[in-house]
């Protein structure tokens, strides 16, 4: 389950990377065909890749969470986790339709619509988000939450 | 997730007789709610100006021949 959950995280993380790529892109080409051509791989990128991504990693974390002794409320490094994880996957589940229907009517050069702009503020802040929540799962930062800290003083109790 | 657990290690948290909340995770707190802040006031304003293909369909500037 860590092995999954690692694969997907990393593999989330690097689909990001690859996207921002082409955002990048977006942002500084006026060129009509190249255009199309990036926003065309970014929809690919979100729907195929993305967004299974996402999901598979917010539930083998949470399911690598519950069957070890970290708990999925008692730590706020995991508790950190899951809450970023969470909003990332479901701003990534309502946008990532827009992305995908506007890279396709775009896809059609006989429509002559071009897409123009880029989605930089979704693509930069999802891979900072990533980013964080990598950096604390490496380091995993002592802390308890209010509830970890309870259970964590009754247990003490209980066994004295 | 599997590694060592630090709270096990060092007991120095659990002997403290109040809860206190972590200073990194205040740290976290306030840069989360600032950089959202600034996200909301860049999107009221349009200083970050519009994103995304679809926003763009209805006003179409190019047309490919």
């Amino acid at each position: 389950m860590l092995s999954l959950h690692l694969v997907s995280s990393m593999g989330w993380l690097g689909a990001v990377v690859a996207y921002l790529a082409l955002d990048l892109t977006a942002a500084g080409s006026q060129d009509p065909e190249m255009l199309r051509s990036v926003w065309t791989g970014m929809g690919l990128i979100v729907s195929v890749i993305i967004v299974p991504l996402a999901i598979a990693s917010l539930l083998t974390g949470i399911i690598q969470s519950l069957g070890t002794k970290w708990g999925l409320f008692d730590h706020w490094w995991v508790l950190i986790s899951l809450a970023l994880t969470i909003f990332a996957t479901v701003v990534l589940v309502i946008k990532a339709p827009d992305i995908s229907a506007g890279a396709a009517a775009f896809a059609d050069p006989s429509s002559g619509h071009v897409p123009q702009g880029n989605s930089l503020l979704h693509s930069i802040g999802g891979l900072v988000i990533l980013l964080f929540v990598t950096v604390i799962n490496v380091f995993k930062p002592a802390g308890l939450t209010p509830w970890g800290w309870k259970k964590q003083q009754s247990r003490r109790v209980a066994s004295k | 997730m599997s590694e060592p657990d630090s709270e096990l290690e060092n007991p120095k948290p659990a002997n403290q007789a109040t809860y206190r909340t972590p200073r990194w995770v205040i740290v976290t707190g306030v840069v989360a709610l600032v950089l959202v802040l600034l996200v909301v006031v860049v999107l009221a304003t349009s200083l970050g100006g519009e994103h995304g293909p679809q926003r763009h369909e209805p006003a179409v500037t190019y047309f490919v021949a």
